[in-house]
């Protein structure tokens, strides 16, 4: 038995330069970049495979021959067309389906595309069509060629119909003589297949109670509601028919932790319970149509991705895997349909992750690309795990990423996630994190009780907790490292409630926290549900009371709004004109309530984000003020490293150039001189 | 498919005899520096509009029946201010230039106007959405932007701002216009 993996370093795709730069202060339009390579599949042979990426900022979608080596484009876009690429899927061993959507067309315009491909003489070729049809893809039929099952938007009155057909019927859009399958579910626009390629599973979301129901087609085909649910709640994962009749889900109904349970559809009851994980929630879990089996299972180990198989054929091979790659963490992203090839995603917290092609039978690894070219030239530092129990009892978990011992400012940003319920961070690579810890800060992230992952009493106790216990659990942590590591200053930063978080923080400890950076954040509790007339509605303000507590007037007690006084350290506030999530509104208040209250502070708006950037070059823009910031009010150095002036003197621009031009940060006359000048000191030093 | 509900011609008839009579009660909303002073059961009221779609009319209806005129509105939010009797109000529809939208009777539209103060009540925001190949609709709500009227009436009404009282009287409860005036006034 071949007892290891070799592992072949050919690069394969044609777009990936590799640099020869030494090792510099990576520049934050290099880190805050698309992916060069991503969503690798392989085709039911395992003889093809595709990928997309962008290259220079333009989206390319590539074939690849496995055999001979060869790779061409299938779509490359032109120049900042700003086109993404989605819902790449094989339809059999020679044809494709993607879709584009074009962000900066005004019409937002979303095309469909398949691609047919023939190999003669070892050259393939390729001839792309675009789909005519409306609709979506139930199921590929991915074994047999040129069959699938779609669900079409059909007639003037675009009826969505469910229809066996073929591929010249989605170019052409016409359906005329297909089989149109009679099992459609009333308001359902998600369809499951079972392992006979028949439908079988369906399920609606009703925005307006906010419960999703689970369906499934009966030998009669009549539509059975087997289970409904709100999904804020409960966690409710259809995997598949086991052989026994039984749906093997993944589900906390019954219990703290999600964990994999068979059940009764015609009896609507939760069964056996076959795999729970004593500390961890299930993620998901493999079904193998074949056999009617679970073949693995999945969940979040101390913040990293781990699979645990049934088979100790599977279990072996997998760590077989692991010992091969150092212990990073795998995801298998494709398989060919007798699962001997695989497209592995290997990465870790200081890799953003590498594409493997992997023959389980000879065990070798064929080296596809690197999701960031980047992360060939530089090294990054890891996350380290930080877990400790609370006065109350209950584990937190905590990630430290520390700036090498050269580079260090000695500066730690405490960084609360958002959510704050059923949002955690994870132990993977963070490019907003590694900018910030390649110029000198270390950085603290903590899953906090509302964080998932953890079991429902976990994520239940967050509730209600904005100002208090959610922010007692990340003081907790910090004391740790406050007692245990030499920082010599501390900074609070981050978004959505993390940007409310890191404001309460400094309020509560205004001895510790020396700044305080807000970003699309929340601060004024009450406003959260009604911000708007149409969030008046009773579900959605049950919805909303579900995570930020009762709005019955002492929500103004937890809003920062209410009490900037209390802020003594400078504070930055960034915000998305556009966000409706924590609307705008949010950002402005509390900058005014600041200023009228004399509190050193900045902001930054953004007119045409919303909540988050939609444009690299803003979230760029955004992150070379942060560090700006920081360094101006904690009266730190230039960040240490090679190159360090260039890179400096690229952001000043960068900077200067975001206050002139309206479609990145709001106009600012002030700040554009201001950051002209130093561009122009640091050049002419 | 459009969420508009284009007036059935049977009704047209009627309705633009009804608009006949009601124009003469009709006031329009006056530009910034034509303000009336208030009467003793007057208050202002103050709106902005956002959009991109092109607005023929605004209706309001309450106390006294209001009708906002607006063509060609830019992307930025555009202010109102004007004079009317102190009372309930609501939004009752919109046209632009693809016909009458009728708000959604599940979603509040109400205000009050209340005397010798400046009722901001939010902002009326129409936006597009396309949300598939042949499909689009528009989403339309009144979004609270108080701490932006604040702003809009200390720059463009600083008299006002320093002698009036300012509320917020849109739909839901808000402190924060009183709360900020408070502590601005202390």
């Amino acid at each position: 038995m071949i007892n290891a993996i070799k592992i072949y370093i050919t690069i394969l795709a044609t777009f990936i330069t590799l640099s020869s730069q030494a090792n510099s202060l990576i520049s934050v339009k290099e880190l805050i970049s698309y992916s060069n390579i991503s969503n690798v599949q392989i085709n039911p042979k395992g003889s093809l495979f595709t990928m997309y990426g962008y290259s220079d900022d333009n989206l390319k979608i590539v074939l690849g021959d496995i055999e001979n080596k060869n790779i061409i484009d299938v779509f490359s876009s032109k120049k900042n067309e700003n086109i993404y690429a989605h819902n790449l899927k094989w339809l059999d061993n020679n044809s494709f389906y993607y879709e584009t959507y074009n962000q900066k067309n005004t019409n937002k315009k979303h095309h469909a595309w398949i691609v047919n491909i023939s190999n003669t003489n070892e050259q393939l070729t390729l001839k792309k069509s675009r789909v005519n049809a409306y609709g979506f893809i139930i199921d590929a039929l991915k074994d047999v060629d040129n069959t699938l099952i779609y669900g079409a938007y059909v007639g003037k009155k675009h009826k969505l119909k469910l229809y066996k057909t073929n591929i010249n019927s989605l170019l052409k859009n016409n359906f005329k003589n297909q089989i149109q399958l009679t099992s459609k579910l009333k308001e359902a626009k998600w369809y499951g297949t079972d392992s006979e390629h028949n439908i079988r599973f369906s399920s609606i979301y009703d925005e307006e109670e906010h419960i999703v129901s689970h369906w499934y087609l009966d030998k009669d085909d009549e539509w059975q509601k087997y289970y409904e649910y709100n999904p804020s709640n409960l966690d409710f994962k259809p995997i598949g028919f086991l052989a026994n009749g039984q749906l093997a889900v993944i589900t906390n109904i019954e219990s703290d932790l999600a964990a994999l349970y068979e059940f009764d559809v015609k009896n609507k009851t939760l069964g056996k319970l076959l795999y729970s994980h004593q500390q961890y929630d299930l993620t998901n879990a493999e079904y193998n149509p074949k056999d009617l089996t679970i073949k693995s299972i999945t969940y979040k180990n101390a913040g990293e991705e781990h699979t645990e198989y049934f088979n100790t054929n599977d279990e072996n091979l997998y760590q077989l895997v692991k010992d091969a790659f150092d212990d990073q963490q795998i995801i298998e992203v494709s398989q060919n349909s007798n699962n001997t090839m695989k497209i592995l995603f290997v990465f870790s917290s200081n890799t953003p992750g590498k594409y493997y092609y992997f023959n389980s039978i000879t065990k070798k690894a064929l080296f596809l690309g690197a999701k960031k070219e980047f992360s060939e030239n530089y090294l990054f530092p890891k996350m380290k795990n930080i877990t400790i129990k609370s006065n109350e009892g209950h584990q937190i978990e905590a990630y430290l990423t520390q700036a090498s011992k050269d580079t260090t400012n000695n500066v730690l940003l405490v960084m609360p996630h958002g959510g704050p319920i059923g949002v955690r961070d994870d132990k993977r690579f963070d490019s907003e994190v590694q900018y910030l810890v390649s110029r000198g800060y270390s950085v603290l992230q903590v899953n906090f009780r509302g964080s998932e992952g953890y079991g429902k009493k976990y994520k239940n106790s967050g509730r209600g907790q904005f100002g208090q216990r959610i922010e007692q659990d990340i003081s907790t942590i910090v004391s740790y490292v406050n007692k245990n590591f030499n920082y010599e200053q501390f900074c609070s930063i981050g978004a959505s409630y993390g940007g409310y978080s890191a404001v309460m923080l400094a309020m509560k400890h205004p001895d510790l926290y020396k700044c305080v950076v807000a970003r699309f954040g929340v601060f004024d509790l009450p406003l959260i549900f009604n911000d708007r007339n149409t969030k008046l509605k009773p579900s959605l303000i049950e919805l909303w009371e579900n995570v930020v507590g009762k709005n019955d007037g002492s929500l103004k007690t937890f809003s920062p709004v209410y009490f900037a006084e209390k802020l003594t350290s400078p504070i930055l506030i960034t915000a998305g004109k556009k966000d409706t999530r924590a609307s705008f509104e949010h950002s402005n208040r509390m900058r005014m309530a600041l200023e009228q209250q004399q509190v050193d502070v900045e902001h930054v708006y953004y007119p045409r984000s919303a909540h988050g950037h939609n444009w690299l070059i803003n979230a760029q823009h955004e992150l070379a003020y942060i560090d700006n910031f920081i360094r101006r009010k904690l009266k730190l150095g230039a960040p240490k490293g090679d190159n360090s002036k260039n890179i400096l003197i690229e952001e000043y621009k960068l900077l200067a150039w975001g206050f002139k031009k309206s479609h990145i940060a709001e106009n600012r006359p002030e700040l554009l001189k201001w950051y002209e000048k130093l561009a122009d000191d640091l050049i002419n030093e | 498919m459009h969420m508009f509900q284009l007036i059935n011609a049977k009704y047209s008839k009627q309705l633009l005899c009804l608009m006949a009579l009601i124009v003469s009660s009709f006031s329009s909303i006056i530009a910034a520096e034509k303000l009336k002073p208030l009467g003793k059961n007057d208050g202002y009221l103050l709106f902005s509009v956002k959009t991109q779609s092109q607005i023929e009319h605004i209706k309001i209806r309450g106390k006294k029946w209001l009708n906002y005129e607006l063509k060609d509105i830019t992307d930025d939010a555009r202010y109102f201010m004007t004079k009317t009797q102190a009372g309930d109000y609501y939004f009752s529809d919109i046209e632009t230039g693809l016909g009458e939208i009728e708000l959604d009777s599940e979603v509040d539209w109400s205000f009050t106007v209340e005397a010798n103060a400046i009722s901001y009540i939010g902002e009326l925001k129409i936006t597009e959405y396309t949300y598939s190949v042949f499909s689009y609709k528009e989403l339309i709500e009144l979004e609270n932007k108080s701490s932006f009227a604040i702003e809009h009436i200390q720059q463009n009404y600083p008299k006002l701002f320093n002698s009036l009282k300012i509320k917020y009287t849109g739909p839901g409860d808000d402190p924060f216009i009183e709360f900020y005036m408070n502590i601005n006034n202390d």
